[in-house]
């Protein structure tokens, strides 16, 4: 049986593919169609999952979609938001992917929840869902035993965890729906100092339920700060303006209040469940800070966060409820999230003028070589096997460097990734070594976690501890990962620390690299010093790469993206 | 420098040496669509000062910097004048206007404007059925409901002229002479096929049996035959479709009737619009633009020079000899209409033309089967300028070899060694160019064997013949545009271009629209029918055995005529288009979703 599932339509648009209750592919479609974020329906994706199960159409038994849309478009009609023209999801699934056969549509929040316990390795979990808002839901309680899920409980827009923190997200002056990230990364900066103003928008009520005061929020706008935020946190942050420490203690409070409320609501969940095992998806299941102390203090004594918790994910949940309702079986438990295409780069090489170095059937040199160059203080793109489903780069897809060397992190921070200084790095770190660095050595392979770093490390490893002194560590594995763990293998034996910066693989406003062309770009339009492809070393590209690759693919602001061609 | 000052185009005030100046970035490797000129002063050094406004054709697209309109209007002018390049590549109404505004502070004594190329496909970007806007969308279905296919054209038209009017208004405003450059189109040699508009009752059926009959009769040297058939196709569609005329110019120009050749091929330009284009087509100047820009000259009583009339006394059905492609002049092309400028602005004239150099001639060949094959041409123009590109210089062959390389490559050209170590290779070959270059590599075999090319074609593969052969809003991936998985073919066939070592067996999943009936679906090779099966509208594996020899080849996917495609469906369209939904006002004959070798 084959079951493809979607998700589409606010931001981050993914597909998946289900043969026989196995994920078989995934990804998402910004990294084809290189539009961070990319909201609309993934024909792309969908042709490569596919292409990659080598099937056609007709071979698809049913297509799920990670939402209904008929009541989300109740609540837009009821934010008076209702974009024209209305996304129909059944319809584009028709003539946009020319699908044929059966389509089941699946609440958000289900989705979400069936990403994270049908794909745990827990027989029965309690489950947590929460993010900005599904249709109208924004935080739901689940039981999952076996192929069942049953919501507990759910809180209702516009009473969002989510949207709380993208509002004060948009107040300190960052993207709504992408700059979260970067609020709790600012949060470690700060103390949380204004918890007790933003404390007063939050009421907790027995249960799983929680109210925000009504005017939390401006929902007539994307940015969404409201007179009572600005009376509560002072004038908003300007994007791009000054950073003080007022605004780390904003995003620490910010921070705070979210993981107390967290803590308090997972209280209520393990006493309803009763269960020690504890999934979590959506949006604000991304917040590792917050996971970290989860695992440490809610009592559940262990974790399963879907790796890609976004919407991405939801079309892996709704594929598993389709697979459920069809076969009574939940699928596979997901084993390494590197769903996407791999390439040969040999082709790809020979075209170009490079002369890369190649280390073809000798891995050991071919570590040696990266770690020696690490070791000297090279930042390195490291491509290779399929590309990783999600926001995280977990070895596939990722920028390693020295993390011994605080220059790693600003240099990263300033030349690769173009973003703010403050912004923290992750350790690889090889399973077996993790209770070396960090101080809760559960696995961690998914980088979805921050956990204090071990006091005698910090001063070794400042490129990935945070101010705050933790880390969001990825524990990697030979079996996963087979390549980090062999070059992290050959770099302990070179200098004798035990892990390796790792970040994803793209540029500022760019997704992850998803082919070896865009490496290649990624490699002329930054400032890092080599290229893993597969078995080849690159590390030196024409002078002339840079301009030609920026210029190849400009801004997409004009009707027709190809207007250089002459009208 | 004067506070007051403000950019020109892209030039910027600045100082240079001493004096109050414009001063332009350093062209890109891509070029920015400007003049290369980097210092305008603002005092004029000569007696008088004209500024050249307009769109590529005033730029010189292909042979510029080598050789521009402006470059050429100043050497017919001789030394009294100096001549301000401003035209830009791309350019529209509105721009041109504020370049002329703000190059008032130049001080020109005379402004030259030569454009409305770009008035058909630029100017009315809100008139498509696939723009993703509620509003638009309503709009277009009103205009549709109301005039049938034609109604948006209509409506179209009706904007174009107030701009232009507006353009002409503000140029008036600024009390300076003006002389307007009525552009000319290749009338002889560029073709706009488009497939049939959505008919009533079996009117598609008909109308392709009808193009097959002036095809056919063509082929067979029958010119009346070709006539008859073209004048009953075009009864059909009401001359919404530019193929008919296409077909009458051809059987006229077959049998000897230049002028009946001339008068259907401006028809066929003035019937290719936006509005209701199923497939990309090239930007030229209708005949209501022409006539529109005469009418603008005359109410305010600006200078015109009037190509259609001019080259039309050069030569009665104007192609090559002045046209690289749909629009831009060749040398010849650009030295008869800067003379004819000239001539407007001054009595008397410098003699002698502006020298080109082999190279660059070459160039501008290459880039002109290049450019063109990109935009629609058909195999034999791509084919006469590549072998006029080697002929005219025999490094060419380098260049074009070069590009056969770069476009086997399974990354973008502008990462290839090939492209970026030929100097000759330019943006206007194609840098940005994404998709596999069939009609080019095709040319290239042919021009220089299969021999020298064969070894550079990249390992085997089926791709799409060109990309055009998709709905234009899908083939140039319109902002907002959802993308689809599958390709929709708007002809009743589908080209793809094979490249094989040798025979191969190849697959392609395929299914008719919704609604079809069921009817006889094809792959031929070379036009040799390989496999015959029925299709309807669910997705179905189809492989044949393809006698391929190593190479470059095409294969065809030849779908069936619906008995009745357009039965309610105007209708259909309009009520989707009431919704806000995208729709087509054309035919869909078939559905791809893969074409592999396996």
């Amino acid at each position: 049986m084959h079951v493809v599932g979607l998700s589409a339509h606010y931001h981050d648009s993914a597909c998946c593919l289900l043969r026989d209750g196995r994920l078989v592919a995934a990804a998402q479609e910004e990294r084809f169609t290189r539009l961070k974020g990319e909201p609309r329906l993934p024909a792309e994706a969908y042709r490569y999952c596919l292409r990659e199960a080598g099937l056609d159409p007709r071979q698809i038994d049913l297509v799920a979609y990670y939402e209904l849309p008929e009541l989300r478009r109740e609540r837009q009609k009821a934010m008076g938001r209702l974009p024209d023209p209305e996304p129909d999801p059944v319809r584009e699934i028709r003539e946009l992917l020319g699908h044929e056969g059966p389509i089941r549509l699946f609440p958000h929040h289900a989705s979400h929840a069936a990403s994270a316990f049908l794909y745990s390795p827990f027989d029965s979990a309690a489950v947590l869902t929460a993010d900005g808002v599904g249709e109208w839901a924004t935080t739901v309680y689940w039981s999952g035993d076996g192929a069942a899920l049953e919501a507990l409980e759910e809180v209702r827009f516009p009473h969002s965890l989510g949207l709380l923190y993208s509002a004060v997200t948009a107040w300190l002056g960052f993207e709504v729906n992408r700059g979260e990230g970067t609020v709790m990364g600012l949060a470690g900066w700060g103390r949380p100092r204004r918890a007790g103003a933003l404390r007063q928008l939050v009421t907790s009520l027995p249960g799983g339920g929680f109210r925000l005061a009504p005017d939390t929020f401006d929902l007539s706008h994307d940015r969404l700060v409201s007179p009572r935020l600005c009376e509560l946190l002072g004038p908003p942050r300007p994007p791009g303006g000054e950073l003080t420490e007022e605004h780390a203690d904003v995003a620490a409070s910010v921070q705070e209040v979210l993981e107390e409320i967290l803590l308090e609501k997972l209280a209520f969940l393990r006493g309803a469940t009763g269960s020690d095992d504890l999934c979590l998806a959506g949006g604000v299941a991304l917040n590792c800070k917050a996971n970290g102390r989860i695992l440490e203090e809610s009592g559940f004594s262990r974790l399963w966060v879907q790796p890609a918790a976004g919407d991405a994910g939801g079309a892996l949940g709704a594929a598993a409820l389709a697979q459920v309702e069809a076969t009574g079986e939940r699928p596979a438990p997901l084993d390494g999230v590197d769903l996407g295409p791999g390439f040969d780069p040999e082709p790809y090489l020979a075209a170009t003028p490079l002369a890369p170095l190649d280390f073809r059937g000798r891995s050991a040199d071919l570590y040696d070589e990266v770690a020696r160059r690490l070791d000297h203080g090279e930042i390195v793109g490291w491509f290779t096997g399929r590309m990783e489903l999600g926001p995280r780069a977990l070895g596939q897809r990722s920028i390693l460097a020295d993390p011994r060397r605080a220059e790693s992190r600003e240099r990263l921070n300033r030349e690769i990734k173009r973003r703010e200084p403050f912004r923290p790095f992750a350790p690889a770190i090889l399973e077996e070594a993790a209770a070396e660095v960090v101080e809760t050595p559960a696995p961690s392979p998914h980088m979805l976690r921050s956990h204090p770093v071990r006091a005698e490390r910090r001063e070794e490893l400042p490129a990935v501890t945070h101010v705050d002194g933790s880390a969001r560590p990825q524990t990697v594995t030979a079996r996963r990962t087979p390549r980090l763990a062999g070059l992290l293998g050959a770099w302990r034996r070179r200098t004798g620390c035990p892990a390796l910066l790792n970040t994803s693989f793209n540029a500022r406003g760019e997704p992850i690299v998803c082919t070896p062309t865009d490496a290649l770009f990624a490699l002329a339009g930054t400032g890092l010093d080599a290229l893993v492809l597969e078995e080849w070393v690159v590390d030196a590209v024409p002078e002339a790469w840079p301009e030609l690759t920026t210029l190849w693919r400009p801004p997409r602001q004009s009707p027709f993206r190809r207007d250089l061609y002459t009208f | 420098m004067d506070d007051a000052s403000r950019p020109i185009g892209i030039w910027r005030p600045a100082e240079v040496e001493g004096e109050a100046a414009f001063v332009r970035p350093e062209p890109g490797p891509f070029g920015d669509h400007w003049s290369d000129r980097r210092v305008i002063f603002r005092r004029c050094r000569r007696e008088k000062r004209l500024c050249l406004l307009g769109e590529s054709t005033a730029a010189g697209y292909l042979l510029a910097p080598h050789l521009t309109p402006a470059r050429a209007l100043g050497a017919r002018l001789g030394r009294r004048w100096d001549v301000v390049d401003l035209a830009r590549t791309n350019e529209r109404l509105d721009g041109l206007a504020a370049t002329a505004e703000a190059a008032l502070q130049l001080d020109p004594d005379l402004l030259v404007v030569f454009t409305g190329n770009n008035c058909n496909l630029l100017e009315t970007p809100s008139w498509s059925p696939y723009l993703p806007s509620g509003p638009a969308r309503r709009r277009y279905a009103e205009a549709l409901a109301r005039g049938g296919i034609l109604g948006p054209a209509q409506g179209a038209a009706r904007e174009l002229r107030t701009k232009i009017e507006t353009t002409f208004a503000r140029l008036a405003a600024l009390r300076l002479p003006v002389v307007v450059v009525a552009p000319e189109v290749n009338l002889a040699d560029w073709e706009s096929p488009q497939p049939a508009p959505l008919l009533p009752g079996d009117g598609v059926r008909r109308w392709y049996g009808r193009l097959d009959a002036a095809r056919e009769a063509l082929a067979a040297g029958d010119p009346n035959a070709a006539r008859h058939a073209a004048a009953a196709l075009l009864e059909l569609d009401g001359g919404a479709c530019p193929t008919g005329f296409r077909l009458l110019s051809s059987a006229a120009v077959a049998a000897g009737d230049l002028e009946r050749a001339r008068t259907a091929a401006r028809a066929e330009v003035d019937s290719c619009r936006y509005a209701h284009m199923a497939v990309l087509a090239a930007p030229q100047a209708t005949a209501t633009v022409q006539e529109l820009l005469r009418e603008g000259a005359r109410r305010h009583r600006f200078g015109l020079v009037d190509l259609p009339e001019i080259l039309g006394r050069a030569e009665r059905l104007p192609g090559r000899r002045w046209f690289y492609d749909y629009c831009h002049l060749t040398p010849e092309g650009i030295d008869l209409a800067m003379t004819a400028v000239a001539r407007a602005v001054q009595d008397g004239v410098e003699p002698g033309g502006l020298p080109l150099s082999d190279r660059h001639r070459a160039a501008a060949e290459l880039g002109a089967a290049v450019h063109g094959a990109h935009r629609g041409a058909r195999g034999e123009i791509v084919r006469h300028w590549c072998r006029r590109a080697v002929a005219t210089s025999p490094a060419a062959a380098g260049a074009l070899l070069d590009l056969v390389r770069a476009r086997a490559a399974p990354v973008p050209a502008v990462l290839t060694r090939a492209q970026i170590e030929n100097p000759w290779l330019t943006p206007q070959q194609g840098w940005r160019w994404e998709a596999y270059d069939a009609e080019v590599v095709a040319a290239a075999i042919d021009v220089l064997g299969q021999a020298e090319v064969g070894p550079l074609l990249g390992p085997p593969r089926v791709e799409p013949w060109t990309p055009l052969d998709r709905f234009y809003p899908e083939a140039m991936e319109a902002e907002g545009v959802p993308p689809r998985a599958l390709l929709r073919s708007p002809w009743p066939w589908t080209d793809y271009a094979l490249v094989a070592q040798g025979p191969v067996e190849i697959e392609v999943v395929a299914r008719l629209p919704e609604g079809s009936a069921p009817g006889e679906f094809g792959v031929s090779h070379g036009g040799k029918v390989l496999t015959r099966r029925e299709l309807d509208p669910a997705w179905r594996p189809v492989r044949a055995v393809v006698p391929a020899r190593p190479g470059l080849s095409r294969l065809t996917l030849d779908w069936p005529l619906p008995a009745h495609a357009g039965q309610g469906a105007l209708e259909r369209a309009v009520a989707r288009l009431r919704k806000g939904l995208e729709a087509d006002v054309h035919p869909v004959f078939g559905e791809v979703f893969s074409a592999r070798i396996v």
